[in-house]
């Protein structure tokens, strides 16, 4: 048997949110010599029909207090892509001078190297110490498998283990790679399942990595920069999330998602859950049965429940993100627990809302310019089983999916006492294993910032729902772009058939939900809501090719002697960009960008950010008329 | 903030003004013009106020083809609905419009901002312009200017940049609190001694303090349609700027161009000779504040024509005789104590000199119904003070007249 060869079944590698020296693994399974990790790496091999797992930890591409370096992260998917399916013809691991296999496994690849030039002795380093480390790290795995079997080395099946590798997981891979999470919509209605739609599988966006260059907070104000600039505008912008859009004597103003289809007071209706309410319910639109009381009024709100009749919701009345929200309360000892829990949320000392519960899923529909453009259901977080994976595992998989969706992307499901909770009542704990086809739901919420699913499913949804967001929206004065959010029982049944309710106006709604979904068809809203700012200002539409633009950029404040420019160079390569940069001055840098408007207006939005010495000051970006073409992109000194 | 004193009579329309917060006038001057006119007035938390020149018709049923008829005019604290958001949030954030019209070779104030990271800083970029200095916060409230004039040396700013930080922690809902800024999540900075502060990421700007004439110009679309003059001293009333140079009406208008989307606009410039062109000299003027909060009420006791003229293009009204009588259905939403509303309500209405009818009180649904008949500066008072809780405790969610 010990001649036989080992041939490696499932690989599982995570990278850590950060490096860490509470290492997860005894000491001998740690590769580095500082007993530092930032990965966690488990091989399943079998030898003459024995199966076999071993786990590691090991370092690479290092950052303090923050994740690998996305290019050591890319190698080290590359190597793992290598060795699954492999066979390790009676490797030579006696005097760490292992096989040629082992060559051909860590071979640095393109991403790694990064268009380092032959003469950068530094980069090389760090190129070599990354491709001795996984030697290394391959070495110390398959020296694992030649020992005879222990808890230690097979304790990557420790459930203690698992959760910490959960609770430090920011990068995962899989492999063979499970199949892909799905979603099919088949909503009970007054207990009576209704009949499913058909089975959808996730999207993954080209954008994803032309968009790597934003941070995680950045997506909304670039989305509307993307489509000015398409439009051929100029863009001025002087802060994250704050630029100017001009084209001759026109200027347009944007903050975030906040754009010129919105008025001052709409905002400040929209904004107030109550002020909402009392706007649209005397017009008949059908908002939830309810009211607000002052913080402290308890008495009230009780006596005003059992009026209304149980379940009710609980919640700020000028709340964000569900924070403080305590849905389907059915008794008064239940409502006493979601007054405790509003008072100990960081909106805790705002007046509140006790409104009539509605059953049924959560929806967000846009209207621009008083139509629908998009309707996106926002489902709790969920997984479905394979009959294969844990709880804790699918949670992974799904999560390795929503990275491939930039609105997704930075809003992982996360693991948490929540988690536990909603997994208690269905009677599972994250090590179970569900059976292939069962929903697994792990979240009160369906804010897609707890991990929540979003479908567009506007081509299913019933036209007299449509119609009654676009009257509501309309009925508000200075409204022309919200994102209306219902809970409906079953979209596909008519107003008077399923129940349904308004829930909130949106006037700043995030613009990258219905653009960048986890299931169904995506749909342009920041698009949509540039074309319509264009009509109603009588600016004609003039777009540009998306696939060849050129634009001149000028970056002023702290960008010199910061490593600016090799930042840009390095981002402008990895988007396929063309041009230069160059220092004008002690106080600008100046550059040409020519390539795809995704890959140019994401950069130039990640331009006020800059590399983290540099404190840039304004950004401008100015569309060039010349034809000079580039074939490369060059650091100018 | 929200008191408004209940022992005296309130015998006319100036001293209701005058007994109002600061923050709450300019609205109620809105309101004041508006209701009359309209068929139906709906008054909301945060100085929200909708005016429907016909009385709105209910939602459509699936059936039914048309939609809503009527669509109100808005006004929040008393600027128009007409005010596009990004640019109103353009005027309140100060490094934003700087930026904007420094691009555009409009003068402004010397200045720069420091977070609470860089607390040092500060008072090294006030050394280098040297004092006095003025310390104001990089975005600006909606309804207050929170601006420390004066300020002579290290000490003193050095005390006041660590004062302006102690949290002032508000509901999202107080009458203080901004309606349309951004809603601010983040977490308090708290010091050794466990004092709260705002967060460290937000920025107070250090502004050299500048002498010469303080020039308030108001804009209506892209046309100055008010200027007023005084003398940076405190405490100097506002004149009517008959003197100004033509240059300063046409920076205005220019102003206007590049903030497009404020309908309406606050500037104050302070000038060395506003007699002068403001291309007279490199440094003869500084644009020191752009608004969407025109404070027409601050004029109206000096003058009256230019102010009423002023919120006439505001308001979308003539200004109605404020004198005559009205009686209007007043329902109240959101009440939870109905004795104390009764009590408060015929208080109120007594101050005031309003008849009130009262035809429903339903503590449970919170709904109360009533007539109100007197003036109509008392009726219009009456609903505004209601809607915004001035010198009442039991605070309704909505006022309602028709």
């Amino acid at each position: 048997m010990p001649n036989e060869p080992f041939h490696i079944s499932r690989i599982e590698l995570v990278a850590y949110d950060r490096p860490s020296t509470e290492t997860l693994l005894p000491p001998r399974a740690v590769v580095d010599v500082q007993g530092r990790a930032n990965y966690y790496l488990k091989m399943t091999a079998s030898r003459g029909g024995i199966e076999r797992a071993v786990a590691v930890e090991g370092l690479l591409g290092h950052r303090e207090g923050r994740p690998m370096v996305l290019r050591y992260w890319e190698y080290l998917q590359t190597v793992a892509t290598r060795l699954i399916g492999s066979r390790l013809e009676e490797p030579n691991l006696q005097n760490e001078a292992p096989g040629s296999e082992f060559h051909v496994w860590v071979e640095p690849t393109e991403q790694l190297i990064d268009n380092a030039s032959p003469l950068n002795l530094t980069e090389w380093r760090k190129i070599n110490r990354a491709v001795t480390s996984t030697q290394k790290t391959l070495n110390q795995l398959f020296q694992m498998l030649e020992e005879p079997a222990s808890a230690d080395a097979d304790g990557a099946m420790d459930e203690a283990l698992m959760e910490n590798l959960f609770a430090r997981a920011n990068k995962v891979l899989y492999l063979p790679e499970a199949e892909p999470p799905v979603y099919t919509y088949q909503p009970t209605v007054k207990g009576v399942l209704q009949n499913a739609s058909p089975t959808l599988t996730p999207n993954s966006s080209d954008d994803t990595t032309l968009m790597m260059p934003l941070g995680t907070m950045d997506a909304k104000s670039h989305l509307m920069e993307r489509e000015c600039v398409r439009q051929g505008f100029d863009i001025l912008r002087t802060g994250k999330g704050v630029f100017t859009a001009r084209k001759g004597d026109q200027t347009l103003y944007f903050k975030l998602s906040r754009s010129p289809l919105v008025s001052v007071d709409a905002i400040s209706l929209c904004t107030h859950k109550e002020a909402t309410r009392e706007f649209l319910a005397p017009l008949g639109f059908p908002t939830p049965l309810g009211r607000m009381f002052p913080p402290g009024d308890y008495d009230n709100a009780t006596r005003f429940a059992n009026l209304i009749g149980y379940p009710v919701v609980v919640k700020p009345a000028t709340g964000v993100r569900g924070i403080g929200v305590v849905p389907n309360i059915r008794s008064d000892a239940e409502l006493s627990r979601a007054f405790h829990v509003l008072e100990s949320s960081q909106l805790g000392h705002d007046d509140f809302i006790v409104e009539k519960h509605i059953f049924g899923e959560d929806y967000r529909i846009m209207v621009i310019g008083g139509k629908v453009v998009a309707a996106t259901l926002r489902a709790p977080a969920n997984v479905v089983g394979d009959g294969k994976h844990s709880v804790a595992e699918l949670i992974l998989i799904k999560n390795r999916y929503r990275q491939e969706i930039p609105h997704l992307k930075s809003r992982p499901i996360k693991f948490g006492e929540a988690t536990l909770y909603q997994l208690e009542k269905q009677g599972l704990s994250q090590h179970d294993v569900p059976e292939a086809g069962q929903s697994v739901v792990l979240s009160g919420s369906c804010n897609l910032s707890q991990g929540g699913d979003s479908v567009n499913i506007l081509h299913e949804m019933h036209p007299s729902i449509i119609k009654v967001a676009e009257e509501a929206v309309k009925a508000v004065p200075g409204l022309d772009y919200c994102g209306i959010d219902f809970l409906i029982e079953d979209h596909r049944k008519p107003v008077g058939e399923t129940d349904l309710g308004i829930c909130e106006l949106n006037a700043h709604a995030a613009i990258g939900t219905a653009c960048y979904t986890m299931f169904g068809e995506p749909v342009n809203v920041p698009r949509a809501a540039i074309e319509e700012i264009l009509r109603q200002q009588k600016i004609p539409l003039t777009p540009l090719a998306e696939d060849t633009l050129a634009v001149r950029v000028e970056i002023r404040g702290k960008v010199t002697k910061v490593g600016y420019r090799k930042w840009l160079e390095r981002q402008a390569r990895r988007s396929g960009l063309k041009g230069y940069v160059k220092n004008v001055g002690r106080r600008k840098v100046e550059a040409v960008l020519q390539g795809s408007l995704v890959g140019i207006t994401a950069l130039t939005t990640a331009c006020i950010r800059g590399p983290s010495a540099a404190l840039p000051t304004s950004v401008h970006v100015t569309h060039l008329d010349d034809d000079t073409r580039y074939d490369d992109f060059t650091l100018e000194r | 903030m929200n008191q408004v004193d209940m022992d005296t009579r309130i015998d006319s329309f100036t001293s209701l003004l005058v007994n109002l917060p600061d923050i709450t006038r300019e609205g109620f001057l809105v309101h004041a013009m508006r209701m009359p006119s309209s068929a139906q007035t709906l008054l909301l938390p945060r100085q929200l106020a909708y005016y429907y020149t016909e009385l709105p018709v209910r939602a459509p049923t699936p059936d039914s083809a048309s939609g809503v008829a009527c669509k109100p005019v808005g006004f929040v604290c008393g600027v128009s609905g007409r005010n596009l958001l990004p640019t109103v949030n353009y005027c309140q954030d100060l490094r934003a419009w700087r930026a904007q019209l420094q691009r555009q070779n409009i003068k402004v104030a010397e200045a720069a901002s420091f977070s609470g990271r860089s607390q040092r800083d500060h008072i090294r970029y006030a050394q280098k312009i040297g004092y006095p200095v003025v310390l104001k916060p990089v975005i600006r409230n909606t309804l207050f200017e929170e601006t420390f004039k004066d300020i002579g040396n290290d000490t003193e700013l050095e005390h006041l940049f660590h004062q302006s930080r102690a949290l002032k922690k508000q509901k999202a809902s107080d009458l203080t609190a901004s309606p349309y800024a951004m809603t601010r999540l983040s977490e308090d900075h708290v010091d050794k001694q466990g004092n709260k502060f705002l967060p460290l990421s937000i920025r107070y700007m250090v502004e050299k303090q500048r002498t010469g004439q303080a020039v308030r110009l108001i804009l209506a679309g892209d046309k100055v349609v008010a200027a007023f003059i005084k003398s940076t001293e405190e405490g100097e009333p506002w004149q009517q700027a008959d003197a100004l140079h033509d240059s300063y009406l046409a920076l205005g208008a220019k102003i206007a161009q590049v903030l497009q989307g404020m309908a309406f606009l606050r500037v104050d410039l302070i000038i060395d000779d506003p007699t002068e062109p403001s291309s007279k000299s490199k440094d003869n003027y500084a644009l020191v504040s752009v608004s969407e909060h025109l404070k027409c009420y601050k004029l109206l006791a000096g003058h009256p024509e230019a102010a009423w003229e002023v919120l006439t293009q505001v308001a979308e009204c003539q200004k109605p005789d404020l004198q005559s009588q009205i009686s209007r259905e007043v329902e109240l939403s959101g009440v939870s104590d109905g004795p104390r509303l009764k009590r408060e309500l015929t208080q109120t209405a007594i101050k005031l000199g309003v008849d009130i009818d009262l035809k429903e009180l339903d503590q449970v649904t919170g709904r109360v119904q009533f007539t109100a008949s007197g003036p109509l500066w008392a009726v219009a008072g009456l609903t505004w003070m209601y809607a915004n809780g001035l010198g009442i405790e039991e605070v309704p969610t909505s006022v309602t007249c028709q």
